[in-house]
């Protein structure tokens, strides 16, 4: 082994690691907004990572320049087609994965999270919603 | 090195192959898409990977490029579709009328 490949292998053996993380997340994670997760940000960092480490196993030639363009196309489109795939999702009104301890209460949704606090710090007559959490 | 990057491709065929399971028996559409598109990932890694291991990377690199570039395309053409398909029925349902 060269001594660049010394410094390849903790960003190969760093990546390969992500990637075990990232098909772990996306088989066992409970619904589909989480894999997206567990998907979108381990498995990209993974893939930068082992693509980094081939970069400094190989030296800095022509075949470099072609690895480092693979990382920065990785890098924008992996985040961005998990994102529009996402937002389709949310869109179609994909059931969201609740804890169990959780169940029975109500999700804000993005408009309620969009909406002014109801006003608590005004005279307390409103006193009728209250009950919304 | 070589034996680095041929364990590591191995690892990565497996890591398509627990992620096919995503594909097969995934709940949703959307899950299914998520694992074809992370497969797309795996695959490009895998390619450049092969091209080191057999010591001719200019090739596989082209490959993998391509390959980076439909895996995306596909993967947002398909959830664009989706994404009118679900707002035109949304707009049938709701009938807001223009």
């Amino acid at each position: 082994m060269t001594p660049t490949d010394w410094i390849a292998l903790p960003f190969v053996v760093a990546g390969a690691f992500f990637l075990f993380v990232s098909a772990v997340g996306l088989i066992r994670l409970p619904d589909f907004f989480s894999r997206a997760h567990a998907v979108g940000k381990s498995e990209t960092l993974g893939s930068l990572l082992v693509l980094i480490g081939l970069v400094f196993h190989h030296g800095f030639v022509l075949e470099s320049g072609k690895l480092i363009l693979i990382v920065i196309f990785v890098a924008i489109t992996n985040p961005t087609g998990i994102h529009t795939l996402t937002r389709a999702a949310l869109r179609a009104g994909l059931d969201i994965w609740v804890h169990p301890r959780d169940r029975g209460m109500r999700v804000r949704t993005g408009d309620e999270i969009d909406a002014p606090p109801a006003a608590t710090t005004s005279e307390g007559s409103r006193t009728e919603q209250g009950g919304v959490r | 090195m070589i034996e680095v990057l041929t364990g590591l491709a191995v690892f990565i065929s497996i890591l398509i192959a627990v992620t096919f399971y995503r594909v097969l028996v995934g709940p949703t559409l959307y899950d299914r898409l998520l694992a074809v598109g992370a497969i797309g990932t795996y695959a490009v890694l895998l390619l450049a990977l092969i091209g080191f291991i057999y010591e001719r990377p200019s090739g596989f690199l082209d490959l993998a490029i391509t390959y980076a570039i439909l895996n995306f395309v596909g993967v947002v053409a398909i959830a664009k579709y989706l994404d009118l398909d679900s707002q035109s029925a949304s707009d049938a349902a709701g009938g807001t009328e223009e």
